[in-house]
């Protein structure tokens, strides 16, 4: 049954892929493959790597420029090589899991604070019931929210992905707003679903505001331990769209590649399959990529470098990172960041990840 | 082959068991079960449960004062049941392992100071090579630790486990001490296996140096979350004996039961089958165990009970807990603990125990 199934999903995913290429590709005015060409490569690569390449286009593919399917990594080898680097350390013989350090964000939060590396202050730790001030070390119902003077935050699942269960949340004249949404403490109450933390507001620097202003404009940065080094291996930009306060490529953001030497942004941004293509410009701002020079981003490759120095027991870490005013700041660390992005600006990034992986994790 | 090796074993466990009772026994004054009654005992327990007793004597079961078996938990249940409460959690309907946070000192350490619980300042993490000094957040050559003259410190392994891999240095004049004992640092470096973190050493209240001064008496008090709650399950404090610097029981030292109410010692304290029984003083100090009080008891459970808020996704830890002048340290959490000591100084434990599992 489950062989059915995904053999139906394969024949939908090549059906849907064929229908009009030319509405697929990022490349349309470069010479592309024909549609039988398209499907033969699509075949191939279900062969070979046992998965649907929701890529193909966004790695450009369908062009007849020669690109070789060897250069880039299906994304079912990328996660199973990383997480074995990722998930398991092992010191004397003794094995240790470190990835909640990473995943959870009140321990994230608080880790970096104690390692003097900024991050937005956790202010408390909350479930539907009941929230602990860190500043009083109390804990008090729910409705304490409302006591706390101009409350201006981001309330954020424990352990959420992708955005996903990440609410902002402030008061004002003793009334409570939710995404700007006026709501009812009891509405509020019940949109978060579990433990979450409380977890002040970040402002970004001027030139990411002129970048895009509704969202915080976070840099993603993959570090990597490389024998006794630890090395940067990429870095892109995702900004917000449309008026959205947030910057995440899976909620149709739009992402810029950063040189890792001078910080300037790539000439081209590309969006995920599902909400765009290729742009050189912000689409809201009209600003230009090409040549914008991201702020104090070589603090924030340096301080990822020796942050990453804290997080001994994880090979790669796909870091998020806010500029403010005066500096980076560490939004949070992923153990299961992602390829594809990175591989579609840059051929050669799997050898770069190849090349670093612990010798006996290939 | 194995299942032939473990009725070998059980075997010659039993003999041992029965050759000299008189000398194993921890209530020499009471009035004690026949051989055949200690062996028959023994059989049961091993058919019941699937495991060797070796805290048999430890437990007065060969008393004929009547000591119901079933108010204890074999070890055997109680690791199974452990490694289950303590596995990977779900939060937010998310699962993640949050043991990590008590196995790696390094970060044990960093996490407790960032939530603002006492616990003995990490002054540098390092390896063979090289050192990270916290203070100045620059990494140096393993030799620059003898320019910290009066460092006075322990190196511990980043997952050690039981006092292993624990080494008590001090600087002196420019020249490096190991237990007051000179050393290169050549000799150092072929001792750290692996990561180390340099953290302070912790002088113990003045109370608890009257009852032995050579070790760090720590208190061993086991925490359990139930419904949200958390609950002091048992609390032993831990001395070393004969000059010992180490105050674990594994390693010959007494462990003393804590009245959670009072905070006051009862009678006996208790060495590990092998090294000893029961004693009303202290072999070393002669202090009296029975009523001595613990300084800051109170707010001994007090700050473990809130501190294992923070461990949300553990359920049941044991804290090794210093007591200073100023009040509790933590030394470090364990999410695999041993209950012999807690359970054989609380009648209490196996009911307190099964109370906050749903199993």
């Amino acid at each position: 049954m489950r062989l059915l199934k995904r053999a139906a999903t394969a024949a939908e995913f090549l059906y849907s892929h064929l229908k009009n290429p030319s509405s697929h590709t990022y490349y349309p005015y470069d010479r592309r493959k024909s549609n039988l060409g398209i499907y033969f490569d699509n075949i191939r690569w279900m062969m070979r790597y046992g998965e649907i390449n929701h890529f193909y286009y966004l790695y450009g593919l369908d062009r007849k420029d020669g690109r070789n399917f060897d250069d880039y990594l299906a994304l079912r080898t990328f996660r199973r090589l990383r997480d074995r680097a990722n998930l398991v350390m092992e010191i004397e013989g003794r094995k240790a899991n470190c990835t909640c350090l990473l995943r959870d964000k009140f321990v994230f939060g608080k880790y970096l604070e104690s390692l003097g590396f900024p991050t937005p202050e956790v202010i408390a730790l909350c479930d539907r019931r009941s929230i602990m001030w860190l500043d009083t070390q109390k804990t008090e119902p729910f409705e304490s929210l409302m006591r706390r003077d101009r409350i201006n935050v981001f309330i954020k699942e424990l352990l959420g992905e992708c955005a996903d269960g990440v609410y902002s949340v402030r008061t004002e004249n003793e009334k409570l707003y939710l995404n700007e949404r006026q709501v009812t403490i009891e509405e509020l109450r019940k949109t978060i679903k579990d433990k979450c933390i409380i977890q002040e507001r970040i402002y970004q620097h001027q030139m990411m505001n002129e970048l895009y202003p509704h969202s915080v404009n976070t840099i993603r940065l993959v570090t990597a331990i490389c024998g006794k080094e630890i090395i940067p291996l990429g870095a892109i930009i995702r900004m917000g769209v449309n008026g959205q306060c947030c910057d995440n490529l899976a909620s149709g953001g739009v992402s810029a590649p950063i040189d890792l030497e001078t910080g300037r942004l790539g000439k081209e941004g590309l969006f995920r399959p599902a909400f765009g293509r290729r742009t050189t410009h912000h689409p809201d701002t009209g600003v230009a990529f090409g040549n914008f020079q991201i702020p104090y981003f070589a603090d924030a490759v340096q301080m990822a470098i020796r942050l990453h120095g804290f997080f001994y027991g994880i090979h790669s870490i796909g870091w998020d990172i806010a500029i403010t005013n005066d500096r980076p700041a560490f939004i949070e660390g992923n153990d299961n960041w992602e390829i594809p992005t990175f591989q579609a600006y840059d051929r050669h990034f799997k050898k770069k990840f190849l090349a670093v992986l612990p010798k006996g994790r290939l | 082959m194995r299942l032939l090796e473990r009725p070998i074993t059980a075997v010659k466990f039993l003999v041992s068991y029965l050759r000299d009772p008189q000398s194993k026994t921890y209530y020499p004054e009471e009035e004690r079960k026949s051989r055949m009654g200690i062996c028959l005992d023994n059989f049961r327990w091993m058919f019941r449960h699937f495991e060797i007793n070796h805290f048999y004597y430890l437990y007065g079961f060969d008393r004929k004062q009547c000591v119901n078996q079933d108010d204890y938990l074999p070890k055997r249940v109680f690791d199974k049941l452990l490694t289950r409460a303590n596995s990977p959690a779900f939060v937010g309907g998310r699962r993640a392992s949050y043991v990590y946070l008590l196995q790696d000192k390094f970060v044990f350490g960093k996490y407790l100071e960032a939530l603002g619980f006492p616990t003995p300042k990490l002054i540098a993490i390092c390896d063979r090579d090289s050192i990270t000094w916290l203070d100045t957040q620059q990494t140096m050559p393993l030799e620059s630790i003898l320019e910290r003259e009066g460092l006075d410190a322990f190196i511990k392994g980043l997952l050690g486990m039981c006092a292993e891999g624990v080494y008590p240095v001090r600087v002196r004049n420019g020249k490096l001490y190991l237990n007051e004992e000179q050393m290169t640092i050549e000799s150092l470096k072929t001792m750290l296996k692996n990561k180390c973190i340099v953290q302070e050493r912790v002088s113990q209240h003045s109370k608890l140096k009257q009852l032995y001064p050579d070790s760090v008496n720590t208190i061993r008090l086991a925490t359990a979350i139930n419904d949200g709650e958390v609950v002091p399950l048992s609390a032993v404090i831990r001395t070393g004996v004969n000059g010992q610097r180490c105050d674990n029981w594994t390693a010959g030292g007494i462990a003393i039961g804590i009245d959670l109410a009072t905070g006051r010692l009862r009678k006996y304290g208790v060495f590990k089958p092998g090294y000893g029984g029961k004693v009303e003083r202290h072999p070393d100090t002669g202090v009296k165990f029975e009523g001595f009080e613990i300084p800051y008891f109170d707010r001994v459970v007090g700050l473990a009970a809130s501190l294992h808020h923070f461990f949300y996704g553990v359920h049941s830890i044991a804290w090794d807990i210093a007591v200073t002048e100023s009040g509790p340290v933590f030394i470090e959490g364990n999410n695999r603990w041993g209950m012999a000591t807690l359970q054989t100084c609380s009648s209490e434990f196996k009911k307190k125990f099964l109370n906050t599992h749903s199993f």
